[in-house]
């Protein structure tokens, strides 16, 4: 039972990573590749993380003590990962718009809002 | 049991050389570095299959402090492409 949940998490880790990649590849645009690229760290790293969570429910139930050692640190790399990957998706993005990179349809709304929100600064002055 | 995790190690590293084209052609800096960020992603989910694999926990721990140099440099990255750093 155990073992056919670990290789159902592990097949879904595998999938989404596979489908990140491809998107990786075949999307148009930076700011579209964000999207594929994220999902290799959210759900891909996610259901790798619950298959070692269930790996450690396994060693658990057979009288195994290793069980604690895979819990707890699968547990904090699953934090770190997810806390470290938000924020650098985040700043790469931002230095991707700082730098330039122009969008594929051409209109940039972020500007157009940055514009706007500069200009209700002046008036609040 | 351990063939699936073997599998999953080999197919993880094949997607971290397929990550590697985009570093070699990509348009601009910001894809280079997206592929980079991906590619730390792929080898902390590689080393956790491979501590499963090899029934090895401490390969968890340096899973760990990979993420959090890789989270690191790209941040140093990130600020180098956005041209704070000369």
């Amino acid at each position: 039972m155990i073992d056919i949940l670990v290789t159902i998490c592990v097949a879904i880790s595998i999938i989404f990573s596979i489908l990140g990649v491809i998107g990786l590849f075949r999307f148009p645009d930076f700011y579209t590749r964000i999207h594929a690229a994220s999902i290799v760290g959210s759900l891909g790293l996610l259901f790798m993380g619950a298959a070692v969570l269930i790996y450690a429910g396994g060693l658990w139930i057979s009288g195994d003590e290793a069980w604690f050692n895979y819990g707890a640190h699968v547990i904090l790399a699953l934090l770190v990962m997810v806390i470290t990957g938000t924020t650098s998706m985040h700043a790469i993005a931002r230095s991707a718009h700082r730098s330039g990179v122009v969008p594929m349809g051409k209109i940039d709304a972020l500007k157009e809002d940055e514009t706007k929100m500069k200009q209700q600064e002046e008036r609040k002055k | 049991m351990n063939d699936i995790f073997m599998v999953a190690a080999i197919i993880f590293v094949l997607l971290i050389f397929a990550c590697g084209v985009r570093i070699w052609r990509g348009p601009t800096n910001a894809d280079r570095m997206l592929a980079l960020d991906v590619i730390n992603i792929l080898v902390v989910i590689t080393m956790i299959t491979l501590s499963l694999w090899f029934e090895q926990p401490v390969i968890i721990d340096v899973a760990i402090v990979y993420a959090l140099l890789s989270f690191v440099g790209t941040l140093y990255v990130a600020k180098v492409i956005m041209g704070d750093l000369r």
